[in-house]
């Protein structure tokens, strides 16, 4: 008899456990899933911010995803990544659970990497940046985020990047393509009438990528960018691989051959426009390396050069900073008769 | 006689099996594996025809037995926050990228995506949005890689050039595409017959325009549409840097150059969104949304009787010049398509910075 208040105690005890291990499911939460260490199959809601009471999120629509099941847990899925540092709630069972997907704290920041062109003066009439960023860039909103200043008066210049629903990034999602106005830029049309080039001479400005620019994971810049640069002379001159300065490697080496492009270019037009092929047409295998900031391209052959003469064919549409190629001009007066670009240079390896 | 009975009866044997042959006879079932959503029109049959820049595709997917959506009174006053709770997302990590209305049903569309790079379709429903898998559909699909630029890519090294689908329609038994490239300010116009062949008889297009005479440029196109301009096909197009252009589309041929007919500017810093065409009384009116004009209303007779590209200067109006326009009190409309006969859907972001959606009627034409 005198044990029945402790089997009584025992039993309560017992309940209470069962009954607290029954409030507190095991979820683990992850950056892209909600795992539940349950038997059943439990599906539960998953809500964006935080939330004390079931009540609180009648009104809510919750994140749509998917759940799969095992015999030990429940997985759910979201549609897209959570994000970190953000607020959500779990509600199961009457109960709510919030979480946050924590920050590393070694998170490795969007920076700009390069760049192109990073040239301290630039035409009036120049076109397009290439920026490089160390990883794949939030593409919604981009154009929120840069912005062009004049430097003499620190204002805002208005209308000065063409700002696109779709930004245009690289596969890899890391290499943006910047335009300047191109309606402003181009000759005669409405916009260039009335508003004029956006960039004039000899004034300086600086391009600002402001740090609230984000990742692909949400997470902002840690360090806004800056470059300033100066406007030189409008560029109204065809680029010409003639001006190129080709310094030739020896025979028997596997020694780069670098092109000198006498003049800075435009990065993107470049990459994929050059390749080399002997004396029967036959292309040399091996690598290029474009390096536009610094005005040279590499080629690394596969094999040893071997003595003869070589051909550096390229592409027409290869640009300069002015969006004028090999073959025409970017605003072509239709008066002046058309000239046939030279596309190949040769050289004699001894 | 004998003979032509025969044929009569024949003929009547076989008219229900050529009434059955469908657009989508040869579309399969299974996952298109769209990569990105970047751009959207319905065909025929509830044809939803998607631009995949990432996929280098286009996709043809069977929306015929998608039940139809209850819109009757459809406003949704901050779309935004809708798909923020949906995807558990801020809102700048996403973005709707195209909207679109199936002819057949009403059925209103809308591509989103997310900065991760997924894009996700759905369905207005009952004034929020309900998402439509494309996981496991009637589809068919043509790859478009060879726009992007083919030549020696492996020899020559990687190219960075990469093709972002600006605007996709569809008219007689073509889907055409426009699309800006990352590397250059020049236009890529494809046209690629329906339903899609191994053998692609597709037509490239370089497209120049001519301002005001003297300077000829390339030029992205940003959004066309298709219509009838005097009894001819035309494709009406506007460019990134504002010019509308029309093209009779019988003169669009594999690697010609094309010049358009300039019939407008439409104002300084400013990208044309969406073009769709809508009717009332008889007249035919273009509307257009841009990125920093309001709504614009043009008369499709307007263009019709505009004789002369604007190949000389004209006299110019508020920034613009060419064929008379009317702008409607639409102001950042965003997104746009004719929803029936008398009624077009927009998405616009209003004064308090909520995107809201939203439908009009003829009333303004």
């Amino acid at each position: 008899m005198k044990y029945i208040k402790e089997i009584v105690f025992s039993i309560l005890v017992l309940f209470m456990t069962l009954e607290m291990f029954s409030q507190s499911p095991r979820f683990s939460f992850y950056n892209d899933s909600i795992v539940l260490a349950t038997s059943k199959r439990n599906n539960f809601e998953v809500y964006r911010g935080t939330y004390t009471s079931p009540e609180d999120v009648i009104n809510k629509k919750h994140i749509i995803g998917s759940f799969s099941h095992n015999t030990k847990h429940t997985i759910f899925k979201p549609i897209v990544p959570f994000q970190k540092g953000n607020e959500y709630t779990v509600v199961f069972k009457n109960e709510v659970y919030p979480f946050v997907i924590a920050i590393d704290e070694n998170y490795d920041y969007l920076q700009v990497e390069v760049l192109y062109p990073n040239a301290s003066v630039l035409p009036a009439n120049f076109l397009k940046w290439y920026i490089q960023f160390s990883k794949p860039v939030n593409p919604s909103k981009i154009y929120d985020h840069i912005y062009l200043i004049n430097t003499s008066d620190n204002t805002k210049v208005d209308r000065a990047l063409l700002p696109l629903e779709t930004p245009l990034l690289s596969e890899d999602g890391k290499l943006l393509t910047l335009w300047i106005e191109p309606g402003r830029q181009k000759r005669d049309l409405g916009p260039n009438r009335e508003l004029g080039e956006v960039l004039i001479l000899n004034k300086s400005y600086t391009l600002i990528i402001d740090k609230e620019l984000k990742d692909t994971q949400g997470i902002a810049m840690q360090e806004k960018y800056m470059h300033s640069f100066k406007v030189g002379n409008f560029d109204r001159i065809k680029p010409s691989i003639i001006s190129w300065k080709i310094d030739v490697p020896k025979v028997n080496t596997r020694e780069a051959l670098r092109i000198n492009f006498q003049e800075y270019l435009d990065y993107g037009s470049l990459k994929g426009a050059l390749e080399i092929v002997n004396e029967s047409g036959t292309i040399i295998d091996g690598d290029f390396t474009i390096n536009v900031n610094q005005n040279f391209a590499l080629f690394k052959p596969a094999q040893d050069w071997g003595k003869g003469t070589y051909i550096l064919k390229c592409d027409s549409i290869i640009e300069d900073l002015a969006g004028n190629n090999l073959e025409r001009l970017f605003d072509r007066d239709v008066t002046v008769k058309k000239i046939d670009p030279i596309l190949e240079i040769s050289f004699v390896i001894q | 006689m004998k003979k032509i009975l025969f044929t009569m009866a024949l003929g009547l044997l076989l008219t229900p099996l050529f009434a059955n042959s469908s657009l989508t006879d040869g579309f399969i079932t299974g996952n298109p594996e769209i990569g990105t959503i970047n751009a959207m029109t319905f065909g025929p049959e509830s044809i939803l025809f998607i631009g995949d820049s990432k996929a280098a595709q286009i996709v043809a997917v069977d929306m015929s037995t998608a039940p139809k959506a209850t819109n009757e009174k459809l406003n949704i006053p901050d779309i935004e926050s809708v798909l923020s709770e949906l995807l558990g997302a801020d809102s700048d990590q996403l973005q709707i990228i195209d909207m679109v209305v199936n002819p057949a049903n009403q059925n209103i569309y809308i591509g989103s995506q997310h900065s991760s790079g997924k894009s996700i379709l759905f369905l207005v429903n009952n004034n929020t949005l309900e998402m439509v898998s494309l996981e496991s559909v009637s589809y068919t699909k043509t790859d478009i890689s060879n726009v992007i630029s083919e030549e020696a890519k492996d020899r020559r090294g990687r190219s960075l050039r990469n093709l972002a689908i600006s605007d996709v329609r569809y008219a007689d038994g073509k889907v055409m595409l426009s699309g800006l490239s990352n590397t250059e300010f020049a236009s890529t116009f494809r046209s690629i017959s329906f339903p899609f062949t191994k053998k692609q008889d597709d037509s490239t297009l370089e497209i120049y325009h001519a301002a005001h005479g003297r300077y000829e440029t390339a030029s992205p196109i940003k959004t066309f549409t298709t219509t009838l301009i005097n009894n001819e096909p035309h494709l009406i197009a506007s460019y990134t840097c504002t010019p509308l252009v029309v093209f009779p589309l019988s003169e669009l041929k594999s690697g010609k150059h094309t010049k358009g007919r300039t019939v407008a500017e439409l104002g300084n810093a400013n990208t044309p969104l969406d073009i769709i065409e809508m009717e009332k009384e008889g007249s035919r009116y273009i509307l257009m949304a841009n990125s920093n004009r309001a709504l614009m209303k043009i008369k499709v007779s307007d263009i019709e009787s505009f004789g002369d590209s604007l190949s000389t200067k004209v006299v110019e109006r508020a920034g613009t010049s060419g064929i008379d326009f009317i702008n409607l009190p639409f102001v950042n409309v965003q997104q746009l398509d004719k929803l029936n006969g008398e009624e077009f859907v927009y998405i616009q972001r209003s004064a308090s910075g909520k995107l809201r959606l939203g439908k009009s009627n003829n009333r303004w034409l």
